[in-house]
């Protein structure tokens, strides 16, 4: 076991998986001599050469170029410099590695991962802070892996390499070096398409994904001494959802609050409120509840705005509150 | 074309035989299909008539057993000469379980076949370009020799896949070949509103690459074009872009009426250079082709084309719960 | 007055950096934007400047030490009247959301709204909701209410229908997590040579190779020797 922040896990994972096996490889902007602009791929170029390659700054060639290699039989990953970037590269995602599997009737397919930093917290502003994942989270074909700590982040994205299909990989920045802890050194890895269950409460039940869990898990301590137990369910796979899992964690207090850094209206987070509306209902005590950020187009640079937009623990603890005294 | 063009390229009487049969197959499935249609049998067609020549003029220069195609929804022809049978391009037309494209899913025309390396394609345009360059790296990091042919209509080479692809394998030196095939009209808008250069081939300036425009009706002159490319890549000296101009005999599609955007007699001018006219006439010129083989070949490949129709219209549908299998692995 | 000069954030998602070297010393006059320390981080290294003009009074964190973004790193004795205050604390000052504690002051407006739990269970035991005092808001009457009531009512009559208890979801995992910190724990942060150490040790059980070995011996006989020639030993050499 080794101590070490979010980063440093992605950056063993892909490091462990390179020399594990040799049809891996890297593109992307800026991920080889720099090491990445977040330094996720920092002495990969150094150890493996060629295979952690520079692209051209064209998210649709790094993606379409990925695709193809994969379907040719390599392992590529490949790098978005920052989820919002992604855009130009939804055509390839969604028309073609989410799709080539069932359009060839099973002839081809995708080992694709596609790594991308998304959230915010960071001034990072409008175009470097949104969450992605609710654009990709209705395409079957594709899965969409968010991790929630150094541990899962190394054993999540070993998995998705490993994968036969498409995964996008999405990291949370803030995480990078806010997380820290501790990894083993060994190779494992953590199954695809499982939630985890974070901590057993009773009074309310709290299901999030990625950076939230780390505030929720922090709000459930502070309210653990006014008396308030939260039951906390760490989605890791957004898409297919854990619906078990969901299911299981909701009916277990009967009041739920589903947390998400992304905006409300469309997020996974409702997807996860129309599971548990469908299963749920005589299990239910009071209304589900979202926290998620406000419907306003992305995250804003000041500082009390930029604060405004972000679901923050505090946040989580006073929705958590509402809930248990309902 | 001077009479004895194929042999100083390299090819044997056999071999421009061999090529007449494939655009002559192709042709005549064409013209089945788009009966099938009109009787409603089929729902959709989507024509190669007048891309034959080139087709397989390009599909000619590449090495069937290693080589890469990543074709594009116009390219039966191509693919034919590359390895699909007449009956796998009807099953696909019939949608049934025995396409070997997709098992029915897919409209016509979106070909792929991992065991002839002819790579699935779908209905958004260029996006296939990417992936050959994807091909392409995959290949040169493994130090292998083959070369990946994509091809696309001009109207396709205005799509920033296009562009990010081609700068890419430039970039990278990779052994593509960005196989352009200008029939002049992208649906109904004429290439003068959709190009602002004199020739697809000056785009390959722009990323660092070798461009060439060749006729696209005369199948030896794009076998040339194609097979200099080919030894290129195979050299490792990077990607080629080959422009083939030609004309679009048909509609657009089954469900296209050309009357309202071009001249009949537009159309009517065209078919004179029609690379099934011209090869047969450079065939008939070196003696290779009298005029009752011209017949025989005809009838046998009609009588295969009725068997494979019949194959086809009788053969089974997938099951209909066959439709929620292969989203993911297993 | 004395001003606070704290840690920068030097680049997006870094949450620490390390002073390298200071360039000032305790009494050096400096003007605004003159550099104050070196500092490295996971993704730039950087002179950090100074926000303000005055002499340095204090350099509260040593060189070669790491600190958070945002912790106090010197004091600067500025000529201004203003207390002291770090920029960042003027955007802590904002007022926190108070977690609601609402008083339960009689409203009773929600004691007979029924959550589909509720009516589940009470339909599922036969009970009386009337009966029931609700300590939701409002008096509303909670799905724990019920389960408390049914549970105490089980006590003396027919034992209750047993919740399913949902099986942890990690089963599947091939590693446990790692062990979080329990009441009373306290995590210090190593830093400086101390992190060294600790680096250069783990990296010694990572990379030097760790071999042992193990042979088992019965040494009944030579116990049982040792016993026999004991007396006479001593006797003769006169030692213990």
């Amino acid at each position: 076991m080794a101590m070490m922040n979010y980063l440093g896990a992605i950056n063993l994972a892909l490091k462990e998986e390179m020399e594990r096996d040799e049809k891996v490889f890297i593109l992307g902007e800026d991920v080889g001599k720099r090491g990445g602009v977040f330094l996720a791929t920092e002495g990969l170029y150094e150890q493996f050469g060629d295979r952690v390659l520079d692209t051209p700054l064209s998210e649709s060639a790094i993606a379409g170029v990925g695709i193809g290699a994969a379907m040719y039989g390599m392992r590529p990953v490949a790098e978005m410099q920052f989820a919002d970037f992604m855009l130009p590269a939804v055509n390839q995602i969604v028309s073609e590695a989410a799709k080539i599997r069932y359009r060839s009737n099973n002839d081809f397919h995708v080992p694709l991962t596609v790594r991308a930093p998304y959230g915010g917290g960071v001034h990072g502003a409008l175009y470097h802070s949104q969450s992605m994942e609710a654009m990709f989270n209705s395409i079957p074909g594709l899965k969409i892996v968010i991790p929630s700590s150094p541990y899962d982040a190394k054993g999540l994205l070993k998995a998705a390499i490993r994968d036969e299909d498409p995964v996008l990989f999405f990291e949370h920045k803030r995480a990078y070096r806010l997380l820290k802890g501790e990894v083993p050194e060994e190779d494992y890895t953590l199954p695809i398409g499982k939630a985890a269950l974070k901590q057993e409460g009773e009074d309310v039940t709290v299901i999030t994904y990625g950076l939230s869990v780390h505030f929720a898990e922090q709000a459930a301590k502070e309210l653990e001494e006014t008396g308030i137990s939260t039951h906390i369910l760490d989605l890791r796979t957004v898409y297919p959802m854990d619906r078990d899992a969901i299911v299981d964690a909701a009916k277990k207090t009967g009041k739920v609050l589903l947390v998400t850094d992304d905006n409300k209206e469309g997020s996974v987070m409702s997807e996860v409120a129309a599971i548990i509306a469908e299963e749920c209902l005589f299990d239910l005590d009071a209304p589900v509840e979202r926290l998620a950020a406000p419907d306003v187009p992305a995250m804003p640079y000041a500082s009390p705005l930029e604060k405004q937009f972000l679901v923050t623990k505090d946040k989580i603890q006073s929705a958590i509150q509402e809930l248990a005294e309902f | 074309m001077s009479a004895s063009k194929h042999a100083q390229l390299g090819l044997s009487d056999t071999d421009v035989l061999y090529m007449y049969e494939s655009m002559i197959r192709a042709r005549k499935v064409d013209e089945r299909l788009w009966l099938l249609n009109r009787a409603g049998k089929i729902p959709f067609v989507i024509s190669c008539q007048g891309h034959e020549g080139m087709q397989v003029g390009a599909a000619m220069a590449l090495d069937g057993k290693k080589d890469y195609l990543l074709p594009y929804y116009r390219d039966m022809a191509m693919v034919m000469h590359f390895g699909m049978t007449t009956e796998n391009i009807l099953m696909a037309n019939f949608a049934k379980a025995e396409d070997i494209s997709s098992g029915g899913r897919q409209m016509p025309g979106h070909y792929g076949s991992k065991a002839l390396r002819i790579v699935t394609g779908s209905s958004p345009v260029t996006t296939q370009v990417p992936h050959a360059v994807g091909y392409a790296l995959a290949g040169k990091m493994e130090g292998k020799d083959f070369v990946c042919l994509t091809s696309f209509g001009e109207g396709s080479s205005n799509q920033g896949d296009f562009h990010e692809a081609a700068n890419f394998a430039g970039v990278h030196d990779l052994p593509v070949i960005f196989f352009c095939e200008n029939n002049k009209y992208a649906i109904s808008t004429p290439a003068d509103r959709q190009l602002a250069c004199e020739s697809i081939a000056d785009r390959a300036a722009g990323y660092g690459m070798d461009g060439v425009s060749v006729d696209g009706n005369d199948p030896l002159a794009v076998y040339e074009a194609v097979s200099r490319a080919v030894e290129r890549g195979r050299k490792g000296e990077g990607p080629t872009l080959i422009e083939a101009v030609s004309y679009r005999l048909t509609a657009h599609s089954s469900d296209d009426n050309e009357l309202t955007y071009r001249e009949a007699e537009e159309v009517k001018a065209a078919k004179e250079k029609d690379s099934i006219v011209t090869f047969t006439k450079y065939l008939k010129d070196a003696k290779l082709l009298t005029d009752e083989q011209e017949e025989t070949i005809h009838k046998q490949i009609q009588t295969e084309i009725d068997e494979a129709t019949d194959h086809a219209e009788q053969a089974a549908y997938a099951d209909a719960e066959s439709a929620m299998l292969h989203v993911y692995d297993q | 007055m004395a001003k606070e000069i704290t840690m920068p954030q030097l680049g997006e998602s870094v949450t620490e950096g390390t002073i390298d070297r200071w360039l000032v010393e305790v009494g050096d006059q400096v003007n605004k934007y003159d550099p104050l320390a070196e500092v490295t981080t996971d993704k730039v290294n950087a002179e950090v400047p100074s926000s303000f003009s005055g002499t340095i009074k204090e350099l509260v964190v040593k060189e070669d030490t790491t600190v958070a973004v945002g912790d106090l790193i010197a004091y600067i004795e500025t000529n201004d009247e203003e207390g002291p205050e770090r920029e960042q604390e003027r955007e802590n000052k904002e007022p926190k959301e108070a977690p609601s504690t609402k008083e339960q002051t009689g409203d009773s407006s929600m004691k007979t709204r029924y959550s589909p739990a509720v009516l589940a269970l009470a339909g599922e035991h036969g009970i009386d909701l009337q009966q029931l005092t609700g300590t939701g808001r409002g008096g509303r009457i909670t799905r724990k209410d019920v389960e408390a009531y049914v549970a105490g009512s089980a006590t003396r009559s027919a034992p209750q229908k047993q919740e399913a208890k949902s099986a942890p979801s990690d089963v599947s995992e091939q590693r446990q997590e790692p062990q979080s910190l329990r009441a009373g724990d306290e995590r210090v942060p190593v830093s400086g040579v101390r992190k060294a150490i600790a680096n250069r040790m783990t990296q010694s059980v990572q990379e030097i190779p760790h071999a042992w070995t193990m042979v088992e011996v019965d040494v009944t006989n030579l116990v049982r020797y040792r016993e026999r020639i004991k007396g006479s030993w001593k006797e003769k050499e006169a030692i213990r």
